[in-house]
């Protein structure tokens, strides 16, 4: 895997994949909106699949609603999940040897 | 053409084959560990639906053949993942290894096609029994001692199973067929909890992240396609309509273990240990998925079920090959922690690249197998209208992606360079993980490969995992796990410690059992061992001459009393070394008295119990304690008198 390494180790290479992230970042919430109100027409054609398609819950009426979620259920969990293990169950590695 | 192929049992071919191993040696049993599994797959491609091969066993028929298409599907994937996984273990030089893998699968395919509850239980003994030979064939103390509590709390499972078969017996009027049970009675909950034992339901799951990051490295691998999914597949045969009052359980459950799982695994150091931890979580979609389905009716139902078994399929191709690279990476670095790795691509980019395929089809990323099968059980939940459970199971797909996606990845290949000197590993891992990565990839760009074996194919008949809403808010989806990945990096750093589960109750639980055993049970019964002992010592010593000891004791007693009521005194001394001088000679010559003494004392003796019976009915108990007070008091009396005399 020369190029990766050759890629990962450049700082200027990284900072250019970062550009990238950042980009699709703002391009799939683009895509979001951009799904959320061609769905209409594309119910109009053809009106059996749409009314499959058609969202169930209210919150998915959001167009951007699994980004927001994503986002904070990822810091809800990697803090949540953090702050219950040092509180409740992490022990040293030598805890069941004692 | 299919009618004229003769098949056998796949079950039979693993278990018969097993045996054979040890025969064969080198490029030969290579060969013939790889030509099991082709022909197992081979038999399954051509089982035809219906029930054959049944057995008289009592008044029972046992069932070895009951196929259908929920059950050819789980053929399909154990056999396609049990040759990924032979090779993988390929080069294992121990035949006992093989054997136990080889008897662990057939066994796991012996429940798939099982229909009647005796043999899913047999299977089941001998699925849980093979298996720990897995974990203990790695032969540190760690594996020992975690495959006994595996096997421990298999054992409970397999007794409930048991129990549950006989209530079930009762209430059904002898029948023991596997059917769907959709009602609860003690009978059906039984069978459940020994299910679900085996399915990591929590609380009962602890054994599995318990025993699978101490199983040896190729063994893990066998053990996370077959002991999980044989129980969801049960799951799915037997309880797709079970609720409880009215609740769907198994439907709540799913959901709880999908998040408990996610949410074990980012405090977990140990990779195995973390990848074990989605087990949890992976099969919690699938439990949940027979909940659904239990809690819909008609074409959602369906539709869950057979989210199930696709999601099912693609946990085993994709979670063998996770276990397959963090297994490589421990065979060729040594090393197991988060904390001790680091920037391994650069050394196993092939591993890197085959782990990254599993990763992203376990988070359900657009072109991977997860992608196609756990939005099945989603879509179920949402043409359901559970918006809890949706939400849940969203959630958790978050916390696998943030674990196994970017977390693990992380810190073991990229992150902080550990300067671990290793290499890929050797060609037959190499390839074992290649077909489970093109299997992956395969499914994830042609789902309809897999919809088409599904059991109700034309329940998802319309779903289209790849329409523009469902891709983009998955992209949407993972791309911001990413971006809440880069704001908590430092936070979610990997930390050198365990973490608690609820195998704590067992494992403090014994030693505070031990403890019992050793302190309050083993004195007691030491102590009625030593009284038992000191009575058959005296027995023995009194025996020896018992006249002798009798005069021994009464003198003993008489001497005490003499220096109590005297104090010391000449007669006192005199008389005590008689006494030491008889006790030294004990038992010394038997002492015969003469006949006319033996007669008067026999004599004696009756008159005493002509006494006894004519005279004592009539006395009070108060009256008889009296008297023979009196009695030793006038003998006690006496012979001080003589004592004293003598001195």
């Amino acid at each position: 895997m020369w190029f990766l390494e050759k890629w990962l180790e450049n700082p200027k290479i990284v900072k250019k994949l970062n550009y990238v992230l950042y980009a699709s970042f703002v391009i799939v919430c683009i895509l979001g909106v951009a799904v959320h109100f061609a769905e209409p027409e594309a119910a109009v054609e053809h009106e059996e699949a749409a009314e499959h398609e058609e969202d169930a819950f209210a919150f998915e009426q959001i167009p951007i609603f699994s980004a927001i979620f994503g986002f904070v259920i990822c810091a809800l969990l990697g803090l949540g999940a953090k702050a219950y293990g040092h509180n409740v169950v992490m022990k040293r590695e030598d805890y069941y040897d004692r | 053409m299919i009618g004229e192929i003769n098949v056998v049992s796949p079950a039979a071919i693993f278990i018969f084959g097993s045996l054979l191993i040890p025969l064969f040696k080198g490029k030969m049993r290579q060969a013939y560990l790889l030509l099991i599994p082709i022909a197992a797959m081979i038999n399954v491609y051509f089982m035809q639906h219906g029930t054959y091969w049944l057995y008289p066993f009592m008044e029972y028929d046992l069932i070895f053949g009951m196929v259908d298409p929920l059950s050819k599907c789980f053929g399909y994937v154990f056999t396609i993942a049990a040759l990924a996984m032979t090779f993988y273990a390929l080069h294992v030089k121990e035949a006992g290894q093989h054997v136990a893998a080889f008897l662990y699968v057939g066994s796991a395919l012996g429940v798939v096609f099982a229909g009647d509850l005796f043999t899913i239980f047999i299977f089941w003994e001998v699925m849980a029994w093979a298996s720990v030979f897995l974990i203990w064939y790695r032969r540190k103390q760690a594996s020992i001692d975690a495959g006994f509590r595996y096997l421990m709390v298999h054992v409970v499972g397999g007794v409930l199973l048991l129990g549950g078969i006989i209530l079930y017996m009762q209430e059904s009027g002898g029948s023991i067929a596997f059917d769907a049970f959709n009602f609860a009675s003690p009978g059906t909950i039984l069978i459940l909890l020994g299910f679900i034992i085996n399915a990591a339901v929590p609380p009962l799951h602890a054994w599995l992240p318990d025993a699978y990051p101490e199983a040896t490295i190729t063994g893990a691998v066998f053990m996370t396609a077959f002991t999980t999914k044989t129980a969801v597949y049960v799951l799915a045969r037997g309880f797709p309509g079970f609720t409880i009052d009215g609740i769907a359980v198994l439907m709540w459950l799913g959901a709880i273990m999908a998040l408990y799982g996610v949410i074990y695994a980012i405090l977990e150091n140990n990779i195995r240990r973390l990848l074990a931890y989605h087990i949890v979580s992976q099969v919690g979609y699938m439990v949940c998925g027979v909940g659904i389905a239990a809690s819909a009716t008609g074409a959602i139902s369906l539709t869950a079920i057979d989210g199930t078994v696709a999601h099912a399929f693609c946990h085993i191709l994709y979670k063998g090959l996770l276990f397959m690279s963090a297994g490589a990476i421990i065979y060729m670095t040594g090393k197991s922690k988060l904390t001790e790795l680091g920037g391994l691509y650069k050394v196993m980019p092939l591993t890197m690249i085959f782990y990254m395929i599993a990763a992203f089809s376990i988070s359900g990323a657009p072109f991977f197998n997860g992608f196609i099968s756990k939005s099945i059980i989603i879509h179920a939940a949402e043409m359901n209208g559970n918006a809890i459970i949706f939400l849940m199971l969203e959630g958790a797909a978050v916390g696998t992606f943030l674990s196994v996606g970017l977390k693990l990845p992380y810190f073991a290949f990229f992150g902080k360079d550990a300067g671990i000197k290793a290499k890929d590993p050797p060609l037959n891992m190499l390839v074992g993980m290649g077909i489970a990565a093109f299997l992956c990839i395969l499914l994830g760009v042609y789902p309809s490969l897999l919809y088409n074996i599904l059991p109700y194919p034309e329940a998802i008949a319309d779903y289209a995992p790849y329409a523009a809403g469902h891709f983009v808010g998955t992209l949407q989806l993972l791309l911001f796990t990413y971006a809440g990945f880069l704001v908590l990096k430092k936070k979610l750093h990997p930390e050198n410690s365990i973490s608690l589960d609820t195998d704590w109750f067992y494992r403090k639980g014994s030693i505070l059992f031990m403890w019992f055993v050793d302190n309050p049970l083993t004195r007691g019964t030491q102590w009625t061992i030593d009284a038992t002992l000191v009575v058959k010592d005296f027995a023995v010593w009194f025996s020896r001459n018992p006249v002798e000891a009798l005069g021994i004791i009464a003198d003993t007693v008489c001497l005490k009393i003499l220096h109590i009521s005297q104090g010391t005194s000449a007669g006192e001394q005199t008389a005590k070394a008689v006494l030491n001088e008889r006790l030294e000679q004990y038992p010394g010559e038997p002492v015969r008295r003469d006949p006319i003494g033996v007669s008067v004392l026999l004599s004696t003796l009756f008159l005493f119990a002509y006494l006894v019976i004519y005279v004592l009915p009539n006395l009070s108990v108060l009256a008889v304690v009296g008297l023979g007070v009196v009695a030793v008091f006038a003998g006690v009396g006496m012979r001080i008198r003589e004592l004293m005399q003598t001195a």
